[in-house]
């Protein structure tokens, strides 16, 4: 009896809490709006959950080994553009794929570089290469509008036509891309490394864990992952959008954070993003078939984010019951010069 | 260790000489290239742009001598700016509009200050967040369309176009802003301590120094300077936009880290410097008729610049290379 009881607390401990909060969130939104519990939205909704779990995962890394990337929006709407004009050209598609994603992960190999070779801060050359690749974007977009697909290739427009095929082929995609990170993550050393710097990186420097290596990998891989969330963009879409900022930017790094609860408690790791991303989608969609305004729901991630963060500290502080013995802010160690 | 402090200096004068160099080129380029750039005109155009920009990048230096980084002002600044645009709005003067603004920006600079500096949360999570209410709650006063009314008859305007003595007002702000800046943060003891917080927090508090208290000062700052620049962007506007003060992020880290770039260290005369740079080439690019994005493109290159510059010892590598060749022509000798 006692060994059950256990069993159950441990499903009720701070890392799990968030899951129960987003089934009470499906059942509270089933119950009060009945064009949220159709089986079409609710494949809709974890659709939705895709396109921010692509593109925010490379993040998730690099969030947890201590540094922070800021210019996943702004590569994501690069290589939306990208496509767009170049299917618009009459390039195939495929081969469109292939050169908004190559030429978005540049910008990843760009801040990876300034970051291992000059030390430089890992915001402030984010935000420089970020900044870069939004007027490029703006450049071959001629402006700042969206641009948009003339004649849509046929493929495309299956994706993008939300019939249950297509649904489903989109989420077994990003599941099985999950699935990939989550065996690197938990079953190789590159996971394990991946901790230890987020964890002391000195430790891990002076363990020979080579930093540079796996930090321009990383970044690389981030900007691969965006540009494949731009790409992903322009199948539901059908546009191309330069300026990807305010809610894209907010809804990465709230599924990042908020996944940071889940699992791993205070760590941001692969399962906990992809609930994060869940988590948000049913809560924008919900929120929408209530016929609540969008700007609540900004304000409901926000306060969800600082929530989280309570739940982290105050688990640690139960945890060492010393104030002074946690681990030294990520952030803060990603700006310090 | 005597001779180390004379060394530094220097090292600084040949940066700032450098950059000087290079801005009068910038400069030079301009002018030749377009008549426009030279007017008189221009020039007050380019220190009024250039007044936005610095007032923002100041209150970022404190948050970055401080050892944090800020990513919620530019929605703070949001927040504000629609709340004295909503209270002109109403029929309410310019000057209580803007204190109540001003204020709503403190309130949320020492939520994120006391989130970071008192209870010890990871920053850049931290003030996301705060950013992210504050900016879901920009949007409560006109569902996110623009606030206009009452603009021409309150005499907001004024914030933006009254001049004293041919100086346009938001100069004169500006000037004032770095005076106050400078001298809190170089002359006084307070500036001393903000830097002690931002170079080791722990030993900091071992020495006396209240360490939370200088944290939530630095957010508190960076908030209400970014929220007044946001007034004066309004005011040039004509109108408040939700979306306005997004636009103040990428320029106020830029600001600061060309200061970086050129001084080793965040200081008020660099961010001042770096506020220089990015008006010149902003208003260069804009007198020759390119549109907005070519802007951004450049600011981000001159970031990405002045990282590589303030990353590379020149010093250090002629001695680098003058060790190599002496070893290698000891080699050659034995």
């Amino acid at each position: 009896m006692s060994r059950l009881d256990s069993h159950l607390g441990r499903l009720f401990r701070a890392q799990y809490v968030l899951i129960w909060v987003l089934l009470a969130m499906v059942l509270v939104f089933s119950l009060a709006a009945p064009g949220f519990r159709g089986a079409g939205n609710l494949l809709k909704t974890v659709r939705a959950s895709g396109l921010i779990a692509v593109l925010v995962l490379g993040l998730t890394w690099i969030v947890a080994s201590g540094e922070i990337d800021v210019s996943f929006p702004a590569v994501a709407g690069f290589a939306s553009v990208v496509t767009v004009m170049c299917v618009k050209q009459g390039v195939p598609w495929a081969v469109a794929l292939l050169v908004a994603v190559a030429g978005g992960t540049i910008f990843g190999l760009l801040s990876g570089f300034l970051i291992v070779t000059f030390r430089c801060p890992s915001l402030i050359a984010t935000i420089a290469v970020g900044s870069v690749a939004r007027a490029v974007a703006c450049m071959i977009a001629g402006g700042g509008k969206p641009v948009h697909l003339g004649g849509v290739p046929r493929v495309i427009r299956f994706l993008g036509s939300g019939s249950v095929g297509a649904e489903l082929l989109l989420i077994s995609i990003v599941v099985a891309i999950y699935v990939v990170f989550r065996y690197m993550q938990d079953c190789t050393t590159t996971g394990q490394h991946l901790y230890a710097l987020g964890e002391n990186r000195q430790a891990a420097l002076e363990a020979g864990i080579r930093e540079k290596k796996i930090v321009l990998s990383f970044f690389t891989l981030s900007a691969l992952l965006a540009s494949a969330g731009g790409v992903l963009w322009v199948t539901l879409f059908h546009q191309g959008k330069p300026r990807m900022e305010g809610t894209l930017f907010i809804d990465g790094l709230t599924a990042v954070f908020l996944g940071a609860l889940i699992v791993k408690a205070g760590k941001p790791n692969v399962i906990g993003t992809l609930i994060g991303a869940i988590f948000l989608s049913v809560l924008g969609n919900g929120l929408t078939h209530l016929g609540v305004k969008s700007y609540v729901g900004d304000m409901i991630k926000g306060a969800l984010m600082l929530f989280g963060i309570v739940v982290i500290v105050l688990s640690r502080y139960r945890l060492t019951r010393k104030p002074g013995a946690r681990r030294p802010r990520p952030a803060a160690a990603a700006l310090a010069p | 260790m005597s001779d180390a402090k004379p060394k530094t200096l220097a090292g600084e004068t040949v940066s700032l000489i450098v950059f000087l160099v290079l801005l009068g080129a910038i400069v030079a380029t301009f002018a030749v290239l377009n008549e426009g750039f030279r007017t008189a005109g221009n020039v007050l155009n380019l220190l009024k742009h250039m007044a936005v920009i610095a007032m923002v990048g100041l209150g970022l230096t404190f948050v970055v001598v401080a050892g944090f980084a800020d990513m919620s002002f530019h929605f703070v600044s949001c927040l504000s700016g629609m709340t004295m645009s909503y209270m002109i709005a109403c029929g309410v003067s310019p000057v209580p509009s803007i204190l109540v603004g001003c204020g709503v920006g403190l309130a949320f600079g020492v939520a994120s200050g006391l989130l970071v500096g008192r209870f010890k949360f990871p920053d850049m999570v931290a003030t996301i967040a705060v950013g992210t209410i504050a900016w879901g709650l920009a949007y409560l006063y006109s569902d996110g369309s623009y606030i206009f009314e009452n603009f021409r008859s309150s005499g907001i305007l004024r914030l933006n176009d009254s001049r004293a003595l041919g100086v346009p007002l938001p100069v004169i702000l500006m000037a004032v802003a770095y005076g106050l800046g400078y001298l809190l943060l170089h002359r006084s003891a307070y500036g001393r301590r903000f830097y002690a917080t931002g170079r080791n927090a722990v030993a900091a508090r071992f020495s006396g120094v209240r360490v939370e208290r200088y944290v939530t000062a630095a957010f508190v700052i960076c908030a209400l300077l970014a929220s007044f620049t946001n007034m004066i962007q309004i005011a040039a506007q004509g109108n408040g936009n939700v979306k306005g003060g997004l636009s103040l992020l990428m320029p106020a880290y830029a600001t600061v880290f060309v200061g970086v770039s050129v001084f080793k260290k965040p200081t008020v005369v660099g961010t001042f410097f770096g506020a220089l740079l990015i008006a010149v080439v902003q208003n260069g690019f804009t007198v020759m008729g390119k549109p907005f994005y070519y802007m951004n493109f450049v600011v981000g290159l001159v970031l990405i610049v002045s990282i590589v510059i303030s990353r590379v010892d020149f010093r250090e590598m002629l001695r680098r290379r003058r060790l190599r060749a002496e070893m290698a022509r000891a080699g050659n000798a034995s």
